[in-house]
């Protein structure tokens, strides 16, 4: 186990270099650059304008360029917000980072309690009405973007019944009840996609294991069906659920930005909002780098999960 | 390498052979068995066929134009404007109605974009093999871990927004998660005994690649750009949405349920609630048909 935990580190470094560069690439690759677009749209003057490309580590050729900005991560320093001027590695961690993560949190977890156990009934009982409606709830939850469902929630209920969660974000220690309120409604919209994903999953890995001999086996010895179910066929079933579900968080946090911004929690989401409207560029590219390096620390503890749960995996 | 066991997509040599040849059904003996046999998937067929038609013939179809004060701002849906007008009296199906042109051109021009980048490197990565698809198959995983979102707004903010950019990008990321579907297809398809023989005539790679891989994995690839649209429209509805997308006056689907308007939507829900039904059904309807094809097209594909 701890050689391949010290080999899955060693693996995990060319994947975050070569991710960032990706990163990296895909922001700079297209013609037209962050200052000429800032100076478009914005009062600076021409005077300001080496001075901007210097401080934005965009003045060199992009060798150079990329230089800056892989040392900007090395250091964990991402330079200053243009707009509030504060170190945009602190805000991240100190107010920004908790929330989200709070937030992704409890979405991963309803999606998980929601999706995992629905996808096994509808496959213990394939054909059955219950199936059908798994599936057709599965398959319509995934088509229907959750920034129509969170704006819904926000503004039928007002319509109606002049309701409307509450605004202006509290910290749980301010206000435990609002607090609670302003991350379960947005937690509970964006766990529906994930769960959606992980119904269809389960069902389908679900119906492949029930047909394995070993399955006929169990029920054979007499033991009973929802022993068999849990114990023989979900633990077979799941690894790959565990799988999708890493792949899944990767785009839950891309959607804190919808959903923060929906709800105005101040997360990282948000501030992404924040940067991209104001062009404040350290900051989109902290949160990139962040949210990148994020990424791929939760699929690196789904791969190691996957060998804690399967000893049958060997690398 | 963290590959999960549930990844190794299967592998297409369909029964149907697309690309001609052999005795393939016509085409339209193939569509009523596809019709006869997934009614829903035909019945999403006919949709997307409608949301394209609606694009295309936008203003003969829609009764106002999508910037005209076409009535009273704020009203609820009635015989002369059936779903309602906005603050500004703009007439909310028209709107729609042109609306659906961001939502095709973006749609099928990312899910275009990314099937071609996504065949070429899958299908030369997979069929070169060696190292040179290890590299490749490194720099598909890292590009798979990027958020996505994430991403297309830092791209935004870099280059500023707009339609070609929204396709660009959105393609762009689509396509590796794409290639990687493809890339497992012709691995398969690489070691069948016709690929040998046609080694053995010294067949040029091209040729092989041309004449011999590529139709074998058409069925995979037709699946997968028809689930790349849905996924693409769902993308370009956020971005518009978040304001980053589509750029106004240009009506799109997302953008009619943005933020800034959502004061008035407390007052008039119809304008929250008709955007967001266009956008589920086109996209429910494009899933509808990628999962119909793949059903018909090639089963082994059912869990990737």
């Amino acid at each position: 186990m701890q050689q391949y935990l010290l080999r899955r580190i060693v693996l995990l470094l060319p994947t975050l270099f070569l991710a960032l560069t990706a990163a990296f690439v895909l922001i700079r690759m297209i013609p037209g650059d962050a200052v000429t677009v800032l100076m478009d749209n914005s009062q600076y003057s021409k005077k300001d304008y080496t001075d901007l490309r210097q401080q934005l580590g965009i003045d060199g050729s992009i060798p150079v360029q990329y230089g800056t900005f892989m040392e900007s991560i090395v250091r964990g320093d991402f330079g200053k917000s243009i707009w509030t001027g504060q170190p945009v590695m602190r805000e991240l961690i100190t107010s920004r980072l908790p929330i989200t993560l709070e937030l992704t949190f409890f979405a991963t977890l309803i999606g998980m309690v929601i999706g995992v156990p629905a996808g096994v009934i509808a496959a213990t009982k394939q054909d059955s009405p219950i199936d059908y409606a798994v599936r057709v709830v599965s398959i319509g939850a995934l088509a229907t973007p959750g920034f129509w469902i969170a704006t819904l929630v926000l503004v039928l209920p007002s319509y109606w019944w002049h309701w409307a969660p509450p605004f202006g974000y509290k910290s749980f220690v301010q206000e435990p009840w609002t607090h609670i309120q302003q991350i379960m409604i947005p937690a509970l919209i964006m766990s529906l996609a994930l769960a959606a994903a992980l119904m269809r999953m389960t069902r389908s890995m679900m119906l492949e294991v029930l047909r394995q001999d070993f399955i006929r086996t169990a029920r054979a010895k007499g033991l009973q069906s929802r022993v068999v179910v849990v114990r023989h066929c979900l633990r077979n079933a799941l690894l790959p659920v565990v799988s999708i579900t890493g792949v899944q968080v990767a785009i839950l946090l891309g959607g804190t930005v919808i959903y923060e911004t929906i709800f105005s929690l101040p997360g990282v989401g948000s501030y992404l909002y924040e940067g991209v409207s104001r062009r404040d560029y350290p900051v989109v590219q902290g949160v990139t780098i962040m949210l990148t390096v994020g990424v791929i620390l939760v699929n690196f503890v789904v791969d190691v999960s996957y060998r804690l749960l399967d000893p049958r995996v060997r690398y | 390498m963290g590959v999960s066991p549930a990844a190794p997509a299967q592998l297409p040599v369909g029964d149907l052979d697309l690309a001609g040849g052999r005795r393939t059904p016509g085409a339209g003996v193939w569509i009523w068995h596809f019709m006869a046999s997934k009614p829903l998937g035909a019945l999403s067929a006919a949709i997307i066929l409608a949301v394209i038609l609606t694009a295309i013939f936008a203003s003969l179809i829609a009764p106002y134009s999508y910037t005209e004060k076409a009535g009273l701002a704020l009203k609820g849906p009635s015989a002369s404007h059936i779903m309602g007008t906005d603050k500004f009296g703009r007439d909310q199906f028209s709107r729609i109605i042109y609306g659906s042109r961001s939502t095709v051109k973006v749609g099928l021009g990312a899910a275009a974009l990314a099937t071609i980048v996504a065949v070429a490197v899958g299908v030369t990565s997979g069929f070169i093999g060696g190292l040179f698809d290890s590299i490749v198959q490194r720099i598909v995983e890292a590009l798979m871990s990027l958020p996505w979102m994430v991403v297309v707004l830092a791209v935004m903010t870099f280059i500023g927004s707009g339609t070609s950019t929204v396709i660009l990008v959105l393609g762009l990321l689509a396509a590796p998660t794409m290639s990687r579907v493809i890339h497992g297809a012709t691995l398969s398809v690489r070691e069948m005994a016709y690929i040998e023989a046609g080694r053995a005539i010294s067949a040029s790679p091209a040729r092989l690649i041309v004449r011999h891989v590529l139709p074998n994995i058409l069925a995979p690839i037709i699946v997968m750009g028809t689930l790349a649209v849905g996924n693409a429209i769902l993308a370009e509805a956020a971005l518009s949405f978040l304001g980053f997308g589509i750029t106004p006056p240009t009506p799109s689907w997302g953008q009619e349920l943005s933020g800034s308007g959502r004061q008035f939507m407390q007052v008039a829900p119809w304008l929250a609630i008709f955007p967001g039904l266009a956008i589920s059904i086109t996209v429910f309807s494009f899933n509808m048909l990628g999962d119909a094809l793949r059903d018909v097209l090639d089963p082994r594909l059912r869990n990737a």
